[in-house]
């Protein structure tokens, strides 16, 4: 590693992956040294131990993180991961990657990411309730509307934000919507929000076949992953006329040539966790002959071998760091589109910005507002991001990292170092 | 476990008892928002203060102040501040849940309060009000501000109090905060179309009525109880969209013309002569006869409990809109639901006011302002929504729209209750 950068105590996992890509990113944007050091090195790690008390009568203590990795274009703003999987590393990368996506959609927003080593299923509701209050409580000080915005995550649901929401709204002694965003929309949530994530990917294809000339009306897709973003953008995929001939989940492939029947695979799925049925192994899914992939599930979901079986014109990573590194070279090399998270995965966080302004202001838009807003928003970073890239002769991945780098280096560069 | 009875009320409940009641009766329809029902009945915060000021011959008098925040489940408390001699804690408890009630219906981000001071406004100078507001403003000002409690005008409080009230609120933090009360002069960040706000939702709300039951407005008729701010804008208004107003009654008298009042002709009138008394475009009337007159509209915009089993027979008018707050009382709710008169609640119909009062806070929060356009389509789009949802309501459970709009009002207010959990 060339650049001198904070080192997490154990598992450096993502945090290494942000390092990677910077320093790659490095090479073709002319970022100025301090703007590297501040990116090498989050504002602010915070480990909170977090002492509940169990329907047992017993006392437990979980590990709590909040990291705060840049704050140059706007309070800080991420998600909570409740998982047992967490640690300061993936939290470090997981802000890291926050602050890059709010700069390549124009967000006045730094980046931050939070969470807690637990399983939330392990947990009755009540013990799942005095856990986030804790949580919320032991960093009441270092958040805010216009500090640092907390999310969903992994984990995490609208209840939880309604949690957090109320303990720090009753700490501070008025009521704060805006401290965090993906609230239930009695207390503040915002209009299309339960499926923003699905929609900016349908609008980031959108945009990308007006752009490049790529098929749309009849276009195969496949769709890896059939949670939050998986369902909801099939459902925006099938409304755009595309068909969804295949969608996958851990357990197994569901496969139909001439297009699925996207809504009722949804009711399905959403009544039993499954798919009606299992035409085809998880992996069989990437050799299917279809115009486009969308990686819906984890990282590192494709590597090279998957890769190498493919046979999409452009794959879309809708989850943050689908591809290995290895899968995105070989793609790249046959000419393969790899359309990067930073830009198919901006959805969720654009309409957390959307309700974040409608909270500020407590006036409320229409769903026809919000989604004329959203669209807009996606409209501009996908012509940002294909601009830089061409201006680079890139792929899209470094056009969306130049990008970011690049806005980041302004604002720090204009803020100067304090004091 | 059943709670003990707040304790600080005496045996008599007074208003308060009566919107106790009202919980009472909708618990039924609130399903699983049920046992949370109690939160309800027990207001969230209440501060009686100490009011002494100066007089202008020197002594000092006392007064007795009060402010109560019933529910912040939803947003801040929001309700208005009244000087009359008779109010009491337990009134003011009432106004501020049937304000918590008001928003929710409407769909506004607010909880519900309510303030008071127990005085005679008209037996002190203007300087003396000034430091009366400007004290119990200051001894109430740890409870206000513009995201905790945001007072607005109520009986015998204006547009004058509120410029007292933000500047002294403004003074003791150090900086202007126009968005601690609402209904402020236009020059001190109030909204436009507040004037006409409360008259203008009567006909947005009676219309939408209106529209579920096929009846046109273009040629219907309409007679006001009432022709202060909220019947002369209703009146101008439903005459601009082509009713004919047949009939006004007001503390002076009845006048009415069939082939159609003027309503921009009267307000001259009116605001020359003091009444509708003697107009000399219409016919005299005996009071009595205004509730029988045939009519597709009409619209009680003056007193409470002016609609009762005395007269509700009688009334023969397709949409009764309650422009004023509680003009029917139940025994005649019973009657006119049974003669099948529509009648649409007070909750919504009167609820332009408050809407534009939201308004004007998040104007000002913004410090930028819209035109009375603007702010004349989204009255218009709030309340329409807010009486779609009280509409679906009444259909689905069979019910007056009056019990819907606090099912829907209720449920809402449970709804977020629930979401947000018991702190800590």
């Amino acid at each position: 590693m060339a650049i001198p950068a904070y080192r997490p105590p154990e598992d450096p996992g993502l945090w290494d992956a942000f390092l990677e890509r910077l320093e790659k990113t490095l090479k073709v944007a002319e970022i100025h040294p301090t703007t590297v050091e501040y990116l090498a090195h989050p504002k602010r790690l915070v480990t909170v131990s977090l002492p509940v008390v169990m329907d047992d009568g017993k006392v437990r203590v979980f590990q709590g993180y909040r990291v705060v990795h840049d704050i140059a274009r706007g309070p800080a703003k991420g998600g909570v991961r409740f998982h047992p999987g967490v640690t300061l590393g993936q939290t470090a990368g997981l802000a890291a990657w926050m602050t890059l996506k709010a700069a390549v959609y124009d967000l006045p927003f730094g980046g931050a990411a939070g969470g807690v080593a637990v399983d939330p299923r392990g947990l009755s509701k009540r013990e799942l309730e005095r856990l986030t209050r804790r949580y919320t409580a032991e960093l009441v000080n270092l958040i805010g509307p216009d500090i640092d915005i907390l999310g969903p995550d992994v984990g995490t649901d609208q209840q939880v934000m309604a949690w957090i929401m109320d303990t720090y709204s009753m700490t501070v002694g008025s009521t704060v919507p805006g401290v965090v965003t993906g609230k239930p929309h009695a207390l503040g949530g915002t209009e299309g929000r339960d499926d923003a994530a699905g929609y900016g990917v349908a609008r980031v294809l959108l945009e990308l076949s007006q752009r490049r000339g790529l098929p749309l009306r009849g276009a195969r897709v496949a769709v890896q992953g059939f949670g939050q973003v998986g369902g909801t953008f099939a459902l925006h995929a099938a409304a755009l006329g595309l068909k969804v001939v295949a969608v996958s989940t851990s357990r197994g492939t569901m496969y139909q040539e001439e297009g699925l029947p996207v809504e009722a695979v949804l009711r399905h799925y959403e009544a039993t966790g499954e798919l009606p049925r299992y035409d085809l192994s998880p992996e069989e899914l990437f050799a299917l002959p279809v115009d486009y992939l969308i990686l819906a599930a984890l990282e590192g979901a494709l590597d090279e071998e998957g890769a190498k079986a493919l046979q999409a014109k452009a794959v879309l990573e809708a989850a943050n760091f689908g591809l290995t590194q290895e899968a995105e070279a070989y793609l790249l090399g046959k000419g393969v589109m790899v359309v990067p998270d930073l830009l198919t995965g901006g959805g969720g966080l654009l309409a957390s910005y959307l309700e974040w302004v409608q909270d500020l202001n407590m006036f409320f838009w229409s769903e026809e507002e919000v989604r004329q807003s959203f669209a807009k928003s996606v409209a501009k970073a996908v012509a940002e991001v294909c601009a830089k890239a061409e201006a680079l002769n890139g792929d899209l991945r470094t056009g969306a990292l130049a990008l970011a780098l690049e806005r980041l280096n302004e604002a720090t560069r204009l803020r100067g170092v304090y004091p | 476990m059943k709670s003990e009875p707040l304790s600080y009320l005496g045996k008599d409940g007074g208003p308060w008892e009566i919107f106790t009641e009202q919980i009472d009766r909708v618990i039924p329809y609130l399903g699983r928002l049920a046992p949370l029902a109690e939160s309800l009945k027990r207001p969230k915060r209440v501060l009686i203060v100490d009011v002494p000021i100066h007089m202008d011959d020197g002594t000092v008098a006392h007064f007795e102040g009060y402010r109560v925040h019933h529910n912040t489940a939803r947003g801040p408390a929001k309700g208005g501040v009244r000087y009359h001699p008779e109010v009491t804690l337990s009134e003011v408890m009432a106004l501020a849940a049937w304000m918590t009630i008001k928003n929710a219906a409407v769909g506004l981000p607010y909880g519900g309060g309510k303030g008071g001071i127990r005085v005679d406004p008209r037996k002190l100078s203007s300087h003396e009000l000034e430091r009366l507001t400007r004290r119990y403003t200051s001894e109430i000002g740890t409870f206000l501000g513009p995201d905790r409690d945001i007072p607005a005008p109520d009986v015998n409080t204006g547009e004058r109090e509120m410029a007292w009230m933000m500047d002294t609120f403004s003074m003791n933090v150090g900086r202007t905060v126009p968005g601690v009360v609402t209904g402020k002069p236009i020059a001190l960040g109030g909204s436009l179309g507040r004037r006409d706000a409360t008259g203008r939702g009567v006909f947005v709300t009676a219309a939408a009525a209106a529209a579920k039951i096929g009846l046109p407005i273009e040629g219907s008729r309409v007679i006001l109880q009432g022709f202060g701010n909220v019947g002369n804008a209703a009146a101008r208004i439903f005459h601009d969209h082509g009713a004919r107003v047949i009939a006004v009654q007001d503390h002076t008298g009845t006048i009415y013309h069939e082939a159609g009042i003027d309503p921009y002709d009267l307000s001259r009138y009116v605001a020359e002569m003091g009444g509708v008394r003697g107009y000399p475009k219409a016919e005299p009337l005996p009071s009595p006869e205004f509730w029988a007159i045939p009519t597709e509209f009409l619209i009680p915009a003056a007193l409470e409990k002016q609609i009762t089993e005395h007269n509700a027979w009688r009334i023969q008018a397709k949409i009764l809109a309650e422009g004023a707050n509680g003009p029917t009382t139940p025994a005649a709710d019973d009657i006119l639901q049974e003669k099948g008169v529509l009648v649409v609640p007070d909750v919504i119909a009167n609820a332009g006011g408050v809407t534009v009062s939201y308004f004007e806070w998040v104007q000002d929060f913004n410090s930028y302002f819209w035109t009375e356009e603007e702010i004349n389509a989204r009255l218009e789009r709030v309340l329409r929504n807010a009486f779609e949802a009280v509409w679906q309501m009444a259909e689905e459970k069979k019910i007056s729209l009056r019990t819907a709009a606090y099912v829907v009002a209720a449920t809402r207010v449970l709804e977020a209750r629930a979401l947000r959990g018991l702190y800590p």
